[in-house]
């Protein structure tokens, strides 16, 4: 009984450590799974966003009013050579912000050849962006 | 012994305390990517042409005081604004004379065990002016959509169809148009822009070539048929669908026509 109850206790403290810490929860960010920073890539080209910390999920269907924004509910927003908007702003429903209000968190998508920049932010149900929930990466699109 | 035990105890442990790390660390990990589109499946080999003797025309109109025509709600680009000013939404197109436009004709039943070679010509879809053109799209099953954007800034293809595969694809300005087949037959199939919430289009798609879809003045024709009688469908996105019979022989084009009104879905 005292072996089992010592391997529980060593197992939940290297799963602490493993995650973060006992008392540090994870950190909230969102990030690029695939391309990664200063990848090459094909001209049609699949990209897959990550996050820790937060939820992602669909927008509610709807005008929302402020207060029914669920708070660390979040949805992925992705812009070809733009850079993360700063923290309070309302993503644009416009050029260059592809909105993923259903939820997800893949598209393919198209580039010319050369030289790229993208950027992936969250926003919550209201599309506003958030302290910290924005990755900018670089990558080359093959001729 | 008692050690062998003690040994298998631990591994035991081990892996279970990498399982649980697995789960318990879990953020979010790569989940498989969209293939592209699949090869076309082998389909039967096709057993006629689309060059029959008959031939259906008819017009499709309106009934009643159409509504007017609501601006698209395009604020919230001022590149599409400045692209396509007073731009008005599709969802009811009514001609001078009650023509109904982007009715979706199609040979629903009637053509029995035929089986038709697909076109090898694409079907285009643009993107203009913030707005999907044309916005109600016939397709043959198995036949090449190539998807443009002829706009200056960036667009997001979104397909949501119920029979065929999803799709969602992002198009900025200057990018070489994008093909894509869909397999299976499809009435209606919505496509929306995840950057303009006003941008849609229907795309319809039936395994054999015998379609169209009305032109402003509500008129349509169908070339190229069987002598025989057959369902015909006649589908508009608002408005719902209707069903007709119709006999076709080598001797003249055979004529329909049609009536929606707001109350006939």
């Amino acid at each position: 009984m005292k072996i089992v109850s010592a391997v529980m206790l060593g197992l939940s403290t290297v799963i602490a450590a493993a995650c973060g810490g006992a008392n540090t929860p994870p950190a909230n960010r969102v990030f690029f799974v695939t391309p990664t920073n200063g990848a090459t890539i094909k001209p049609m080209s699949t990209i897959e966003f990550g996050s820790s910390g937060v939820t992602v999920a669909a927008v509610p269907p709807g005008e929302l009013k402020p207060e029914q924004v669920r708070p660390g509910m979040i949805h992925y927003h992705i812009a070809v050579d733009s850079d993360c908007l700063p923290a309070g702003t309302v993503i644009p429903k416009a050029d260059p912000w592809v909105h993923f209000g259903d939820g997800k968190k893949v598209i393919e998508m198209s580039l010319t050849p050369g030289p790229h920049r993208l950027t992936v932010q969250a926003g919550d149900d209201m599309h506003r962006t958030i302290a910290g929930l924005c990755e900018t990466i670089n990558v080359t699109v093959a001729q | 012994m008692k050690n062998d035990k003690l040994r298998i105890k631990n591994v035991a442990v081990a892996c279970v305390g990498v399982a649980i790390l697995s789960v318990a660390c879990g953020g979010s990990e790569p989940s498989s990517s969209p293939a592209a589109t699949p090869a076309p499946a082998s389909v039967p080999a096709p057993t006629d042409t689309a060059d029959g003797p008959g031939t259906i025309a008819g017009a499709v109109t309106f009934a009643g005081t159409p509504p007017k025509p609501r601006p698209l709600p395009m604020e919230s680009d001022p590149q599409c604004v400045a692209a396509a000013p007073g731009a008005t939404t599709e969802l009811l197109v009514v001609g001078p004379g009650g023509g109904l436009k982007n009715v979706f004709v199609y040979v629903k039943d009637g053509l029995g065990a035929r089986r038709y070679a697909v076109s090898s010509t694409p079907v285009a879809l643009d993107q203009k002016g913030c707005s999907y053109v044309p916005h109600v799209v016939g397709i043959q099953a198995g036949q090449t959509m190539l998807v443009s954007n002829s706009d200056p800034l960036i667009h997001n293809v979104h397909a949501m169809p119920k029979n065929n595969r999803e799709f969602n694809f992002g198009q900025p300005a200057k990018t070489p148009p994008v093909s894509r087949v869909f397999e299976k037959p499809e009435i209606g199939l919505p496509f929306k822009c995840d950057v303009h919430g006003w941008m849609n289009a229907y795309v319809n798609v039936v395994p054999h070539p015998f379609f169209a879809v009305t032109k402003d003045d509500g008129s349509f024709e169908i070339k190229g048929l069987p002598e025989g009688t057959y369902t015909l469908e006649l589908w508009h996105e608002r408005l719902g669908t209707q069903t007709q019979a119709v006999t076709v022989t080598a001797a003249a084009p055979a004529k329909v026509s049609a009536s929606f009104t707001l109350a006939s879905k």
